[in-house]
């Protein structure tokens, strides 16, 4: 009978492959380790070449999104040419690019001319802070000095505005080529994957990265926008300097996960210490950004994400701590999506849905069987 | 019926193919790791192959000429023609940059301290920097715009190059010699006739895209020096013989060349002129050459003879400069041509090809072609 025929077969073959899969397997698990090392350390000495491709990457993205909402737009019927989309999205993205970047420079270079005098305050205030109660002085004020170094904070952080400005010509030359390309995209897809079933997976995948992505920026934008201005109403009516500045720092630091959060809370209320040398204002002011912070970024913030980037928080911390030491600050701000779009990849695939498993936070998978069955 | 045990001969297949691309990627990163660390060996090397090359495509186009009685010269003839050429060439062009350089490094003091003042006086009057920052940017300025060291850098470069002309000459001697023997020993490394099929059409198409894309590339190259010579002179600009050898090299490095070529006759211009205008005017003359040999020309007498996309391109030259520096550029093009032909050729690999590819759409695999019995 045939199928006696072919179990026989396949036994015979299970048997010899029995004691080849064993040293395949491991080497696989071998090789693997060593490719992810290589990757890792690929990334991190052609950060220089990296980032600017992948800052590219995310502006082609924001690009084509405002270009696909406006073609929507509802004009009484009429709408708006493809063309046309595409240069008042580059327009907008340009315009907000220069105001937020033109706002950040003039208040990086005011925050730069202050710090110094600022860090003499601090160190005052800490050792009032110290005396009240009854600490070891120096010791404690040489540790704390080193970590709360306000000079050397701003000027990295200046220094990575610095740079990403000049490296605006390659970004602009690969996000141009990107836009230029991408008509391209589809048929390169389609000449790249002969099986059809691995087509079809693959543009699922894509999909699904993009509504996830869609939804993460535009929620994560609303947020932030309201965390700066919030920020910057609170600060504004206590009169803490540089309100303007760490409004916007807010904003943009929103990006960042827990660790932004900690620090558009943390340095204006000490900025608000050193101003007015008074532990109550400190209290409040420090208890009220909290507050904002945790309303909108802890409460807020899951209801409108909801499942569509179901993520574990350890590994968000843990994806935040290896981006930063690959690429900067930078890699801090990509953790999330980078993370969001592996998780939505592994989970596609059989072989890998175990992993994807382990990343979020639930341990539940959208699939097409689950949708289907 | 037994059970079916997960270890069967398909995920045999699958695990032994996953490592293949690991381990391919491993080999790849030494490989790029080993072009890094052997540069200096490696380098001439390249240069001596690259001028080989040159020397046989010059031979063979010779012989299209049927000089006498019907008949082109005998090949030895031919060859050492073209070997006097390309010296007489080599010669022509490095004793004519070896006497601007001298000339440019005699006069960057100058030049250096006029740029300054007129940088200043730009900003100043473009009201675009602030008090604090005119100090900060002519620091900037000074640091990464340093003319002087600038054009030391290059002319180390072609001393460098120099120094290393023995090991050229006889690195090209023992190609030319060897040369009858490369066929033979192709033939007899790879026994297996389909395989060895398969490695003359790499080559066979190799050869005729690279030398299409040389022979085009040094057509526009010394179109476009010649017209920026004649633009720097109708201008009066100091210089204009070197620039305009300059842009002939220049061209040979995709999107960066240009820029450099056109960019820095325009600072000289600045400089020597002190005059926006002019400075604008013959920005405005150089860029549209450019635009019409690198945009209309070029891309018309090349049409789709590479076929690859402009971001890999861009991708290419950065990481080619960080590997080899400046003679990475020059590579840039023809080394990722030859790797997207060379993977293309292979089933397996086909799909990195449609990748690298600017439409999606490459050439079929070539089918070993039936020798008559």
């Amino acid at each position: 009978m045939p199928n006696q025929k072919k179990s026989a077969a396949s036994t015979v073959a299970t048997a010899a492959n029995r004691r080849v899969i064993a040293p395949v397997m491991a080497s696989s698990f071998a090789l693997g380790f060593i490719v992810v090392c290589l990757v890792v350390y690929l990334l991190h000495i052609s950060a220089t070449i990296m980032i600017p491709f992948v800052i590219a990457l995310c502006l082609w993205y924001l690009i084509n999104a405002i270009a696909r909402g406006l073609s929507r737009l509802p004009l009484g019927g009429f709408k708006l040419p493809r063309f046309l989309c595409f240069l008042l999205a580059i327009a907008s993205l340009a315009a907000a690019m220069w105001f937020v970047l033109s706002l950040i420079n003039h208040n990086v270079r005011l925050v730069m001319a202050a710090a110094p005098g600022y860090q003499e305050n601090l160190r005052i205030a800490l050792s009032q802070i110290l005396t009240y109660f009854h600490l070891e002085q120096e010791v404690l004020l040489a540790e704390l000095q080193q970590y709360l170094n306000i000079t050397g904070i701003v000027a990295a952080l200046a220094a990575t505005f610095t740079g990403i400005a000049g490296k605006t010509l390659v970004v602009m030359f690969y996000t141009g080529f990107l836009l230029y390309e991408q008509r391209y995209f589809d048929r390169k897809i389609m000449n790249m994957i002969e099986d059809k079933n691995t087509e079809k997976r693959v543009r699922t995948i894509l999909k699904r990265i993009d509504i996830s992505m869609q939804r993460y920026i535009w929620v994560k934008v609303l947020i932030s926008a309201l965390t700066g201005l919030c920020t910057y109403l609170i600060l504004k009516f206590y009169n803490v300097d540089f309100n303007q500045f760490w409004g916007l720092m807010a904003f943009v630091l929103n990006f960042i996960p827990y660790i932004g959060s900690l620090l558009a809370i943390a340095l204006p209320s000490i900025i608000a210490l050193i101003q007015f040398n008074d532990l109550m204002t400190f209290f409040i002011i420090g208890s009220l950004l909290g507050a904002v912070q945790i309303t909108l970024g802890s409460i807020i913030d899951p209801r409108m994400l909801g499942d569509s980037l179901n993520i574990s928080p350890i590994m968000i911390i843990f994806s935040l701590a290896a981006w930063g030491m690959i690429w900067g600050i930078p890699g801090m701000f990509l953790s999330i999506p980078i993370l969001a779009m592996v998780v939505v990849t592994l989970g596609q695939f059989p072989k890998t849905k175990p992993i994807a498993i382990l990343l979020t936070k639930t341990g539940h998978i959208e699939d097409d069987e689950d949708k289907q069955g | 019926m037994p059970r079916t045990s997960p270890v069967n001969a398909s995920s045999l297949v699958v695990l032994a193919g996953a490592n293949a691309w690991m381990l391919g990627f491993i080999a790849l990163v030494l490989f790029g790791y080993v072009c890094l660390v052997g540069r200096d060996i490696i380098i001439p090397f390249v240069v001596a192959f690259f001028l080989w090359y040159l020397l046989n495509a010059v031979t063979r186009f010779l012989g299209l000429f049927r000089i006498w009685r019907g008949k082109p010269l005998p090949r030895w003839l031919r060859m050492c023609l073209s070997v006097a050429m390309l010296t007489a060439l080599i010669t022509v062009v490095s004793v004519l940059v070896r006497g601007n350089i001298e000339d440019v490094v005699r006069e960057a003091p100058k030049f250096q301290a006029s740029f300054e003042r007129i940088l200043a006086d730009v900003f100043a009057r473009l009201g675009v920097a602030q008090e604090p920052s005119l100090a900060e940017l002519a620091a900037l300025a000074k640091e990464h715009v340093n003319i002087g060291k600038l054009i030391a850098a290059g002319a180390a470069l072609m001393t460098g190059l120099a120094g290393k002309t023995v090991v050229i000459i006889v690195f090209i001697a023992l190609l030319l010699y060897e040369q009858k023997f490369f066929g033979m020993k192709i033939r007899r490394i790879l026994r297996r006739r389909a395989i060895t099929m398969r490695v003359h059409r790499v080559l066979k198409v190799v050869d005729v895209k690279i030398q299409r894309y040389v022979g085009v590339k040094a057509m526009v190259s010394a179109l476009d020096s010649f017209l920026t010579f004649v633009i720097l002179t109708f201008y009066g600009v100091d210089f204009a013989v070197f620039w305009g050898m300059m842009a002939f090299f220049l061209h040979f490095i995709p999107y960066a060349g240009s820029f450099i070529a056109i960019s820095m006759p325009v600072v000289i211009a600045l400089i020597q002129f002190g005059d926006l205008w002019t400075c604008l005017l013959v920005l405005g003359t150089l860029c549209f050459s450019h635009a019409i040999l690198g945009h209309v020309l070029d891309p018309y007498l090349m049409g789709n003879n590479l076929n690859l996309s402009p971001v890999f391109i861009i991708s290419s030259l950065a990481v080619c400069a960080m590997i080899w520096g400046v003679p990475g550029m020059f590579l840039a093009i023809p080394l990722l041509a030859i790797l997207a032909i060379t993977l293309g050729q292979f089933p397996q690999t086909r799909p990195l090809a449609v990748l690298l590819s600017k439409t999606g759409k490459i050439d079929p695999i070539a089918r070993p072609a039936r020798k008559a019995p």
